[in-house]
């Protein structure tokens, strides 16, 4: 705390004798061309700003005249348009149109001879043609309608016989895909089958050939006995021959006992007797 | 009740101008142009490049007028830009003291020179100044020229903010884009680094002067006795 406070005088110090010597000191200023530079650039600046701004509004104003005029003008070009569309479309129709032609001609004709005229015949015989040809019109409206909903009942009847197409395509394509399914799961039932012969048949095969191992040792184990027999047979002959050779030897030979449960019953016999 | 402008902030004065009112902006200007132009050529040490950046810095000022946002201070809004403007003429602060530094290294004969005339030139048409005031004057102004060079450019930078826009610790700091304890530990060190310079070199220069004087007095008496032995 003592330090910081002896710092901050140190700082004060420094800056009091810093800050003298420095505001007494040389204080170069630009020059004045650069001043008049400067305030020639701010002033520039400030005579632009409200040239602009003068004209902004009032070039606001002409572009929304502008804009305003050109949609107008396309709207009208549009309901122009329409109208000649109109107009064209109702003289295609098939009306008898040349009585009306001519007889709008014949009006034509007496009001053009009639310029200038105030006699009061022609124009009644004028608005008699017209209120002859304003019912005609309307009977060329009326026809002109009732070929309008002719055609929409054709394409109305179109629609419906190809909505009815699309719906029998789609039953055939549903029953067509039923059938193929069908098809699919038999196959796959008989692959299923085959699979479980091919199966069972590989378990017998293997059951055969365990079979087959378990004879095979039999017969090895049977070979063995076999050779043991024989084994036995040649032991049985030479002890026989032993004997025989005992009793050429000795007169008071016996067969004992324990030879008889070894030897045949023929060796037995051929011992007793000679 | 209508101000004048003299009373107005520089904030107004400048959205004053932005509605077009030149007289504002002739103010302003009057108002901010010693500091800011000194605070480029004390760091640039080149007068006509800072001529350049001095008008570039007003240029932008004047172009920006209408975006200026006036709840920050306009000067250190100025500061700001001219900072930048050096900043992006040098590439960095360091590269310019570098440059500085290499620049007074081989010219330092000259550029000593050069100073000692420039500041020779300011005190000699001060007419109202007595001679040893003058030279008291010319040998400060000397004096801080070469500490000033001679401080690191971060430093230089904080201390002409602090003196010549007269800034707080906190708006030098946002200026130099710091935290404030950095900014306060470079102005502390820069007025030390100052103060310890101002005093060695005018005591250097005391000395020397006081030398000279005792030199020359050494020298009159005696060329007064050798001419009176001439004369004799």
């Amino acid at each position: 705390m003592n330090s910081q406070s002896n710092d901050d005088s140190e700082f004060s110090q420094d800056q009091y004798f810093v800050s003298e010597l420095y505001l007494n000191g040389n204080k170069p200023r630009p020059s004045k061309n650069i001043d008049s530079a400067v305030l020639a650039m701010a002033k520039q600046q400030i005579t632009v700003k409200p040239l602009w701004r003068r004209w902004q509004y009032a070039g606001s104003v002409a572009a929304s005249v502008l804009i305003v005029s050109f949609l107008l003008m396309r709207n009208q070009t549009e309901i122009t348009q329409e109208l000649t569309q109109q107009d064209t479309f109702m003289a295609d129709v098939s009306v008898p149109r040349q009585s009306n032609q001519e007889k709008e001609s014949a009006i034509g004709s007496i009001e053009s001879s009639n310029a200038g005229n105030a006699a009061q015949a022609p124009i009644a015989k004028s608005h008699s043609l017209i209120a002859e040809v304003d019912p005609m019109r309307n009977e060329n409206r009326f026809s002109l309608d009732k070929k309008e909903q002719e055609r929409i009942n054709v394409v109305a009847a179109r629609v419906s016989r190809l909505k009815e197409d699309k719906s029998n395509y789609m039953d055939s394509l549903s029953k067509q895909t039923e059938a193929i399914f069908k098809q699919v799961q038999v196959a796959k039932q008989k692959f299923e089958e085959l699979k479980l012969r091919d199966q069972a048949a590989a378990q017998s095969s293997r059951m055969k050939i365990e079979e087959l191992s378990l004879l095979q040792k039999k017969r090895n184990e049977l070979k063995v006995e076999q050779s043991s027999e024989s084994n036995y047979e040649n032991l049985q002959n030479a002890l026989f021959e032993k004997l025989l050779e005992q009793k050429s030897l000795s007169s008071d030979w016996k067969l004992s006992e324990k030879y008889i449960n070894v030897l045949t019953l023929e060796q037995i016999r051929k011992l007793r007797r000679q | 009740m209508e101000m004048s402008l003299n009373q107005l902030t520089d904030e107004t004065l400048m959205r004053q101008y932005a509605k077009g009112d030149f007289a504002a902006f002739e103010l302003l200007y009057e108002r901010n142009k010693g500091g800011l132009y000194r605070y480029l050529l004390r760091q640039l040490h080149q007068e006509s490049l800072a001529e350049d950046i001095f008008q570039e810095v007003w240029g932008k000022v004047i172009s920006n007028a209408e975006s200026y946002n006036e709840s920050a201070k306009f000067t250190t809004w100025l500061y700001k830009i001219a900072r930048n403007k050096v900043i992006d003429h040098v590439r960095h602060i360091n590269v310019v003291s570098k440059v500085i530094d290499s620049n007074n290294h081989h010219n330092a004969g000259h550029t000593d020179l050069d100073e000692e005339h420039h500041s020779t030139e300011l005190f000699m048409h001060d007419s109202s100044l007595s001679p040893e005031k003058k030279h008291l004057q010319q040998t400060q102004a000397e004096a801080i020229d070469y500490c000033l060079n001679k401080l690191p450019a971060h430093q230089l930078d904080c201390f002409l903010l602090r003196e010549e826009g007269g800034f707080s610790l906190n708006n030098i700091a946002q200026i130099v884009n710091t935290n404030l304890e950095a900014a306060k530990s470079r102005l502390r060190v820069a007025y030390r680094n100052l103060r310890i310079c101002l005093t060695q070199k005018m005591d250097v220069t005391a000395q020397a002067a006081e030398l000279t004087s005792a030199s020359s007095s050494v020298a009159k008496p005696a060329a007064a006795k050798s001419g009176g032995q001439t004369y004799e």
